[in-house]
């Protein structure tokens, strides 16, 4: 399969050369040897329609029957060797802990604005910063449940976070859905591994949440709440309601009497004690916030603030992930924890800052630009592969609202081998590490690795036609 | 349990019981079709007119299509978009329930109901001859085999699988009801060929509800109006008999309560119980010397309210109210 790929600049994950693979891949590699194209074809088809049968599916808009599409998704798996995840692991529980006491003290004592570490512009004019929240007892001072770190590899390999996610990360379902699918389509690659198993997670998540109870119950209720099955993460709620065994419900499901949330059931209002949301802060309770949210529930923040149900990932932690604030996460980690960061950041520049814009302007054809209040891939230059006249647009873009951009060097993303068009070519990849917050802080063993399908591209988000692949982490070597 | 699961539970059963049912019907109709040209309605009708009067949907259909002929009533009846009721919409509205409730049910059953809505969905396009309909019949019934295999197997007896019972068996009863009715008043104004029309019509309807067989070994091959109308209605072990169905709702209903009813559920209580005695204690001479068509007329009626309290009782359906 490998007799015509090419091995081009930037780091291949899986390649050194056009025919030596890399240690960790030399097993897969030789697996794959005995596979025809043919072959190939007739597995990635039934793997394509186990997700159809499943359900894992997005729908192609603008179309009136509402066709869905499985998930793209490549059998190349994203491997990761024992101490290069032992690394990772590290440095993604120093940076949550370090985001976590950033957003205690944001929503307390605002310590790290007084001392001019993090510019206080920056956070209380961030339309994410939400005083509804101020000086709320969170049980268990824990502001963020469970947080999705994005990684990339630069042209030497070295692991950099490119993302913090820390309100409601998804894909946690796709990751047990492609390694089912690969062991039930292509059970021959795992035989020469030992990968770290999955199976054990939901025990954490679930302990994570009922910790959370502000009535520290034996058994307390825990629902998630979702915004329905019309939402593009609707089957990663629903998997991860359906694993941790708690209800899975909607806004209208929910009431509050005497701030107290219950639920609607069969038989009467239950009282409920965690709801881990998966809906933005804005729809959360339309009393508070967005007055035409459908999606939430009336009262719901009164009841909070009350201490009577604990909310999980907590309100207003879009102030720690925005693309602006990212730059400082390794200040955080110094000032709160006193450490130097184990992961690096990619540089990043403030165009809010005269100096520092006037680089970035002089130089847009090599770098990357981004909005910060924007997700998902788009409102992005990426200076290098973008026309002349799209640059211009941005400059006037930036000239306008300096504030609300950030510039960082074109990283060259590493690549992982996928099977497009009946061959094998090097695809960019990031991975999404997810971090479960509890008594104990958690690595998700794995993650989503996500793939840049289209040819040269360096956006990997599905809405823009990434693909998934599965992550191994070995559990030797 | 959440009411929006419970009455999402409901109405699935009820969705894949309805398409279900129907299927049968085309399945037999599609036979007789061939057997029995002779019979052919003189008014020009097609014989797909009982079923689309079934499913009470002639205004409906009257609105879609100019004239009443094979291809409109049979599109209608199975992949009609604009048909609540037809096949393709049942399937595809079970599939919504069920989508909204994963985790609360086996995943082999959405999976199942998801791959059933596909199925159904490759008929959309395709010119309906009568192998293509024989295909979807079948298709249909095997569905709904492995729905409730799956359901026996797997399902828990707790309150989920008490709704699909109640959604399947309401459905089934209140259908029962109308085939009954609407095929026993073509009998009435029929005089020609009495007799040998009468035995093929009502072999027709047992076939049309799966009861033939069981007829059969009941009572031999003698196919008596009223030893049907007695099978399809009293009979106390036939599973789509109406008065099966309703025991099988008390016995759904009374292990929800535990066997207590307290006073929110009494109405409920009340209306299934005395539909139960009705139905145990009625006799099939009794029901036809007086007015058949009434009798069913008012099974019906009492069928629907059982479905109103039942949703008043369990708060189903509350919230699209909302």
């Amino acid at each position: 399969m490998f007799e015509n790929y090419v091995v081009d600049s930037g780091y291949d994950e899986m390649m050194r050369g056009a025919d030596s693979p890399r240690d960790a891949y030399v097993r897969l590699h030789r697996t794959l040897a005995d596979f025809s194209e043919p072959e190939l074809h007739t597995r990635y088809r039934m793997a394509q329609s186990i997700f159809l049968r499943q359900g894992i599916t997005f729908t192609v808009y603008h179309d009136e029957r509402g066709t869905e599409r499985p998930m793209p998704f490549d059998f190349i798996p994203k491997i990761i060797p024992a101490a290069e995840w032992e690394h990772i692991e590290r440095g993604l529980v120093q940076r949550v802990k370090a985001l976590n006491a950033f957003l205690e003290d944001v929503y307390n004592d605002q310590e790290i604005l007084y001392e001019g570490v993090v510019p206080r512009d920056l956070i209380v004019t961030s339309e994410y910063f939400c005083p509804q929240v101020a000086h709320v007892a969170i049980p268990r001072r824990n502001h963020i449940f469970m947080s999705g770190i994005d990684l990339i590899r630069n042209e030497t390999g070295e692991y950099h976070v490119l993302e913090d996610n820390l309100r409601n990360p998804s894909g946690m379902a796709y990751v047990y859905q492609n390694r089912y699918v690969m062991r039930k389509v292509f059970p021959e690659f795992f035989r020469d591994y030992s990968v770290r198993s999955l199976a054990t997670y939901f025990t954490d998540l679930l302990s994570a949440l009922q910790q959370l109870d502000p009535h520290e119950r034996q058994n307390p209720t825990v629902v998630l709440l979702t915004p329905g099955m019309y939402n593009s993460a609707y089957f990663d709620h629903s998997f991860l309601a359906q694993q941790m065994g708690i209800e899975l419900v909607e806004g209208r499901d929910l009431v509050v009497v005497d701030r107290v949330v219950y639920m609607k059931t069969s038989h009467g209002l239950q009282e409920v004690d965690v709801i881990y949301r998966r809906i933005d802060d804005a729809f959360l309770d339309p009393l508070e916030f967005r007055s035409d949210s459908l999606l939430g529930v009336p009262g719901l923040m009164d009841a909070y603030r009350a201490g009577n149900v604990a909310i999980a990932n907590g309100l207003g932690n879009g102030v720690a992930d925005d693309k602006a604030v990212y730059a400082y996460v390794p200040d955080m980690i110094r000032y709160y924890l006193g450490e130097q960061p184990i992961l690096p950041n990619v540089p990043t520049y403030h165009l809010s800052n005269p100096e520092e814009r006037e680089f970035v302007l002089s130089r847009l054809p090599e770098l990357v630009v981004k909005q910060t209040d924007s997700s998902g891939g788009y409102n992005m230059l990426i200076g290098p592969q973008a026309q002349e006249m799209e640059i211009e647009h941005f400059r006037k873009r930036i000239l306008g609202a300096p504030h609300k951009f950030v510039a960082q060097p074109t990283v060259q993303l590493s690549k992982v081998p996928t099977f497009v068009g009946g061959g094998m070519r090097g695809c960019h990849v990031d991975l999404r590490a997810f971090v479960i917050q509890g008594e104990h802080t958690t690595v998700f063993g794995g993650g989503l690795a996500r793939v840049a399908m289209k040819d040269g591209s360096l956006i990997v988000n599905s809405s823009q036609g990434g693909g998934a692949k599965d992550t191994w982490v070995l559990v030797d070597g | 349990m959440l009411s929006r699961v419970a009455d999402a539970l409901y109405w699935m059963a009820r969705n894949v019981e309805r398409a279900e049912n129907d299927a049968r019907l085309i399945a037999v109709q599609l036979v007789r079709q061939l057997e029995h040209a002779e019979f052919r309605d003189d008014m020009g009708h097609s014989l797909w007119s009982p079923l689309i009067h079934i499913n009470a949907s002639e205004s409906l259909f009257l609105s879609l299509y100019e004239r009443m002929d094979d291809q409109s009533s049979l599109e209608f009846l199975t992949v009609a978009d604009k048909n609540p009721n037809s096949i393709l919409r049942c399937v595809s509205t079970a599939r919504q329930n069920a989508r909204t409730m994963l985790g609360m049910i086996p995943s082999e059953l959405w999976e199942l109901v998801n791959t059933y809505y596909y199925s159904v969905r490759e008929y959309e396009n395709e010119t309906l001859r009568t192998e293509t309909l024989h295909r979807l019949v079948d298709m249909v019934k095997s569905f709904s085999l492995q729905f409730w295999g799956i359901i026996d197997a797997a399902m828990s007896r707790g309150d989920a699988y008490q709704f699909v019972r109640m959604g399947t068996f309401l459905e089934r009863a209140q259908k029962m009801a109308r085939i009954v009715d609407v095929y026993s008043q073509g009998v009435e104004e029929r005089q020609t060929h009495q007799q040998a029309f009468e035995y093929h019509h009502w072999s027709a309807v047992l076939q049309s509800v799966s009861a033939h067989e069981s007829y059969v070994l009941k009572h031999g091959a003698r196919i008596l109006p009223e030893r049907v109308g007695e099978y399809l209605l009293l009979d106390p072990l036939f599973p789509r008999s109406i008065r099966y169905c309703l025991e099988q709702m008390l016995d759904a209903f009374l292990t929800i309560e535990h066997g207590e009813v307290k006073s929110y559920a009494r109405t409920l209580h009340v209306q299934l119980g005395k539909l139960c005695a009705k139905l145990q204690y009625a006799e099939i001479e009794e029901i036809l010397q007086q007015d058949f068509h009434a009798f069913l007329a008012n099974i019906q009626w009492e069928c629907n309210q059982v479905g109103q309290h039942l949703a008043t009782t369990y708060y189903l359906g509350a919230m699209d109210a909302e």
